[in-house]
């Protein structure tokens, strides 16, 4: 994998939650990103690979509406 | 490396550990304080861990309240690693698999693990944060050894009254998740040992029947506090060194161990869909698309394709998805349940279920069937889909539907306030070696119904009638399971009643040429009437079979009829002999046989 983590800082009062682009998954505050076609943040670093060895060949490449 | 109470590793094992026993002298028995994480050490500590959960549910079982808990078993108690990984259970509820270690990992991600303080008690029900929907409440207590997080104690289960618009939180028709009752996001309920009084107060604010809640939370610490001391003890003995290092060995192990029944799967896209009938608030239909790829020593189930999450409760959550396919794929690797059940068999398996389709609700569409009725359904198209690759080893459809009913009011012999979660047995799907299953409540939740006698005795409504109902499997090389039919008298001046009913206009599928089960069913007699009819006739609901707040009066008769199992394989490869057998019994009508069968229900030659 080719990722990092990236934080996603929220106030404590912000009880919203985010999915993992990829798998559906949440993301309660820490993303892993890569740059595959796009920038892509995605639940864990399994994720990355999941996504370039079964949901871009199956599905194409996606576009993280998050940026 | 010093013991945390002062003794001396003496064993030759770097896992082995010399410690205090606190359980070997008091019942007499020469019990050993060192443990070898060998095969036989792994073997002790499994079944060590295995029988605290064990005990952990007991003491829910004997001291809740309600009775979805102390006769449903609606429930699960568990050990966790301090990071969230599943060590060992007491799984009454399969449906509960996906939540279990989602909430304490995604709250442990969330807010870290400083968040956790010895004596703590942190409970959550939010179903866009790991749980199955918002009846459902997780509870998580944090153990402390020599003040560093060794683990957590975990309890699960079904609260059976938590506001929102229906008595018993089921609202059928409800459009979010506000209708639905109180959501609690990760919250300490009890922080430092104290009760958080505050939250207490809003708890029992918004509950319809907070008796039963205080209960049935208690029963939940009293479990959590059984798991924890039972735990401290264990790594007493034998350090938690070698508590925590045999634990990540077993999960290991169990991941090997699956991944291995993974392999002997023929890898390949194995693809089914479904429709489910409504979601209690349109009459349209939606779909379900799943291809499950076996890749090697692991699955990916994939959702993708499914329709948009719906206005009504049937969608379901992330976990409800990934509790239903950890369910299939266990069916068929290792249906014994030989491997020991924790975190290592998760990790083989993965799964896409977009954000916003029906598989995966986004805040704040409601999901309270998604977990009862959409679920079970699920397990079915996910096993149909494995049907392709292992024939011999899947079931067809099981009666899907969890046939909720849910009822309230004010009890005239108490003048409390009660409310009921009841569920009902159905049948289950035929199989590549059996007949289905016969009045067996959904396989994703494995609960057991509630006696009659323990049912009377709380609420107002007498049993006029409760039986298997004859013709409702689906004929098939093996029948599907009957379903089950009770006729409810009410006998309190009024109760307020809703109900969630699936598989009433979408039977049952049979699998490989069996044929699909009966359909369910749920009707009314007002006093006075003769006739049973719908709800939808009687009451002017849309749904007549998923409806929410609807008042039965004295002497008002209500009758369901769960579904039943669909049949496996073509029914001209039935044993002429079960045939005989289910015609003696009442299961299965002549005219039904002539039917289904032909000739060989009158004995005739296979064709």
């Amino acid at each position: 994998v080719t990722g990092a983590w990236v934080e996603r800082p929220r106030v404590w009062s912000d009880t919203n939650v985010e999915h993992c682009p990829v798998c559906g998954c949440l993301i309660p505050r820490r993303a892993w990103r890569f740059v595959g076609e796009t920038p892509l943040e995605v639940c864990t670093p399994a994720c990355e690979e999941l996504y370039e060895t079964y949901y871009k060949p199956t599905h194409g490449a996606l576009v993280d509406d998050h940026h | 490396m010093s013991h945390p109470k002062g003794g001396q590793v003496e064993g030759s094992s770097k896992w082995s550990a010399n410690g205090c026993s606190l359980l070997g002298t008091e019942h007499g028995y020469p019990m050993s304080e060192r443990l070898e994480l060998d095969g036989v050490g792994l073997h002790v500590l499994h079944n060590a861990l295995a029988n605290i959960a064990a005990e952990m549910a007991l003491v829910m079982m004997k001291t809740s309240y309600s009775t979805i808990f102390n006769e449903g078993l609606d429930f699960s108690t568990v050990l966790l690693s301090r990071t969230g990984e599943l060590i060992a259970e007491k799984n009454y509820t399969p449906s509960m698999m996906g939540a279990i270690p989602n909430t304490v990992r995604w709250t442990l991600e969330e807010f870290g693990e400083e968040f956790f303080e010895p004596g703590d008690v942190v409970v959550h029900n939010d179903p866009y944060r790991g749980n199955c929907h918002i009846p459902e409440h997780m509870m998580m207590k944090p153990i402390f050894h020599d003040g560093r997080l060794v683990a957590f104690a975990g309890a699960i289960g079904h609260i059976a009254e938590v506001g929102g618009k229906a008595p018993g939180s089921f609202a059928a028709d409800a459009t979010d998740v506000y209708q639905e009752g109180l959501r609690l996001p990760p919250v300490k309920l009890i922080e430092r040992g104290e009760h958080n009084q505050q939250l207490w107060r809003v708890i029992m604010a918004n509950h319809r029947t907070p008796r039963n809640t205080w209960g049935d939370f208690h029963a939940m610490i009293g479990a959590l506090n059984v798991g924890e001391q039972r735990f401290s003890a264990l790594v007493d003995r034998y350090g938690d060194d070698v508590v925590v290092e045999g634990a990540r060995l077993l999960i290991d192990h169990s991941e090997r161990r699956l991944r291995s029944d993974i392999a002997e799967l023929p890898d390949g896209a194995y693809a089914a869909s479904m429709l489910v009938e409504d979601d209690g608030v349109s009459r349209d239909p939606f779909e379900v698309r799943l291809t499950i790829v076996v890749r090697g020593d692991e699955v990916i189930a994939d959702f993708t394709g499914s329709s948009p999450q719906v206005a009504g409760p049937m969608n379901c959550t992330y976990v409800v998805a990934l509790s239903a396919i950890y369910n299939a794929v266990f069916c068929v690797t290792d249906p014994e349940m030989l491997i020991p059940r924790n975190s290592g068999c998760y990790r083989p398996v993965r799964v896409i279920a977009p954000a916003g389709s029906v598989v995966n609700v986004r805040h704040p569409g409601p999901s309270v069937g998604g977990n009862t009725d959409l679920q079970p359904k699920l397990v079915d198209l996910a096993l149909a889909a494995l049907a392709q690759a292992v024939p011999d080893r899947v079931a067809a459809s099981s009666g899907g539907s969890s046939s909720n009913l849910l009822f309230g009011g004010v009890h005239p012999e108490t003048g409390l306030y009660y409310s009921n979660y009841h569920f009902d047995g159905m049948g289950a799907g035929g199989s590549a070696r059996a007949d289905g299953n016969d009045g067996e409540v959904t396989r994703h939740s494995n609960c057991r119904n509630t006696p009659i006698e323990i049912f009377e005795h709380r609420y107002p409504l007498r049993t006029l009638e409760y039986a298997l109902v004859p013709d409702s499997g689906g004929a098939g090389a093996h029948r599907g399971g009957q379903s089950t039919t009770r006729t409810l008298l009410v006998t309190a001046p009024a109760i307020t009643f809703s109900a969630l009913f699936d598989r009433c206009r979408i039977a049952p599928a049979g699998l490989l040429g069996g044929l699909p089960g009966l359909g369910s069913e749920l009707l009314v007699r007002r006093a006075g009437s003769a006739e049973f009819v719908g709800f939808d006739e009687a009451f002017g609901v849309a749904s007549g079979t998923k409806f929410t707040n609807v008042v039965l009066h004295e002497g008002d008769e209500l009758r369901y009829r769960t579904p039943g199992g669909g049949g496996f394989g073509d029914p001209e490869d039935r044993d002429p002999a079960l045939i005989e057998r289910d015609i003696r019994e009442t299961r299965v009508s002549r005219e039904a046989a002539l039917r289904d069968y032909g000739a060989l229900a009158t004995g005739g030659e296979r064709s």
